[in-house]
């Protein structure tokens, strides 16, 4: 969030800056199994956000004193490539803000990878941000859903990401850059589709509680539109084999 | 009918035992990226990890020899042992390729293996443990069919390890890298047996040529 002194317009005739309504969504286009050499992967591109999610594992876990005997441990590395932001919107390397990022998507994936089937193993997920514009966790989350349905590790469900923020009185979905920096608050929040249940859920600024309803009933509408995607970039992997056979 | 079916997805609204399923209020879910076929009632991973299970055939590369057993490497999370007994006289080496069977399987990542055989020579390439089956066929058809049409030794290990040797082992290896990629397009036994005869006719006639 900006101070309010130097906020620029971000509402314009009903309209946002980029053009769009309040509940919708920037372009959203994934591609599943891009790396040769990952166990799973997804690529990302989500408006100007372009988001590569690359999944090892299960295997041996290392240092050996971090492995658990009941379950396999999750380790995540969200990071930011050098040459992926403006300047003023994050900072590429292992900073706070990259470590508390990295910590919270593996509690999303805690909650739905099924661990207790590798126990003594550990499952890495890697998320780089290759361009930023706003919602780069929430990117992050939905690519590396993808890619790990990709590596087939037992998971309970596709987890999707997105954020919800507030301009004014106004409630919007999907904040980009400016957005983010200007608006008076900003929700990234991770949805389990089969249920619904919240797996993460921050917040910068504030909603009235009435502003909070309404954006979840966009987030959880836009799921419908992500969640497809999601599908639709693995089907392709298979689609594309049948046509080639 | 077959469809897809993505984790999360209800494979049936009543509880079910079913491999790569798992069960939450009383209805059964996918946990895998598969294709669900709706007469059969089986749902095939098209992706996935494996899981091992005593008796499983594997192949694997020895990579430490200590006092009394032979450490191999099956995956990157999962190591057999080979301890021999002092009646067994088979020696193996670092680096050596051997294809075993598992004992039983416990919760460790370390499972014991049982009569080993030595693989000289010949290739290793990994494939996707979830093709193995169709790897080998429905009673063996398809690895039979490779193994007729290219004359090569190939042994297939569970774990996504197949070793090939032989003098059509390009072709083989063409043959089995398509079955991973095509396992789930129908008529995949006729359409490998074609391009094997065309590969194995095309090499006869640039073997004459020369």
């Amino acid at each position: 969030m900006g101070s309010s002194s130097n906020k620029p317009q971000l509402i314009v005739d009903g309209k946002r800056l980029d053009g769009r309504d309040f509940n919708e969504l920037r372009s959203l286009k994934i591609e599943a199994g891009i790396l040769a050499n990952a166990n799973g992967s997804a690529y990302l591109e989500w408006g100007n956000n372009k988001v590569l999610a690359a999944v090892y594992g299960p295997k041996e876990a290392t240092p050996r004193h971090l492995a658990d005997t009941s379950k396999a441990i999750i380790k995540c590395r969200y990071s930011m490539a050098p040459f992926s932001s403006m300047g003023d919107h994050g900072r590429s390397g292992p900073n706070r803000r990259a470590i508390e990022i990295s910590k919270v998507t593996k509690e999303v994936f805690e909650n739905v990878v099924m661990l207790e089937e590798f126990p003594g193993s550990e499952i890495e997920i890697f998320i780089e941000i290759l361009q930023s514009d706003g919602g780069t966790r929430a990117a992050g989350i939905t690519a590396a859903a993808v890619a790990l349905a990709n590596a087939g590790i037992h998971v309970k469900d596709m987890v999707y990401a997105v954020s919800a923020g507030r301009i004014d009185e106004h409630v919007v979905i999907d904040v980009n850059m400016i957005e983010d920096n200007y608006s008076d608050a900003d929700m990234p929040v991770a949805i389990s589709p089969k249920d619904n249940s919240v797996l993460l859920l921050q917040m910068d600024g504030g909603f009235t509680k009435e502003q909070f309803s309404e954006a979840m009933k966009m987030i959880l509408e836009s799921g419908k539109v992500i969640s497809k995607v999601q599908r639709t970039a693995l089907e392709r992997l298979y689609e594309n084999a049948e046509k080639g056979a | 009918m077959r469809n897809f079916i993505f984790p999360g997805e209800v494979v049936a609204e009543r509880q079910l035992r079913m491999d790569n399923t798992y069960i939450e209020n009383g209805v059964t879910r996918s946990c895998i990226f598969g294709v669900f076929d709706d007469e059969r009632r089986t749902l095939i991973p098209l992706e996935g990890v494996w899981k091992p299970r005593s008796g499983d055939i594997v192949v694997g590369v020895v990579n430490e020899v200590t006092r009394n057993a032979y450490r191999v490497k099956l995956t990157d999370h999962f190591e057999g042992i080979y301890a021999p007994g002092k009646m067994e006289g088979t020696v193996f080496k670092v680096g050596e390729v051997m294809e075993a069977e598992l004992g039983p399987v416990g919760r460790r990542p370390i499972i014991e293996l049982e009569r080993p055989r030595r693989l000289s020579g010949g290739i290793l390439i990994n494939v996707k443990p979830v093709r193995i089956p169709r790897i080998i066929g429905r009673e063996d058809t398809m690895i039979r069919q490779i193994i007729d049409i290219t004359k090569c030794r190939i042994a297939v290990g569970r774990n996504g390890i197949v070793w090939i040797s032989g003098k059509n082992l390009g072709i083989a290896m063409e043959a089995v890298l398509k079955i991973e990629r095509e396992a789930h397009v129908p008529g995949l036994t006729n359409r490998i047996k074609l391009m094997l005869e065309e590969r194995i006719k095309e090499n006869k006639s640039d073997s004459n040529g020369f």
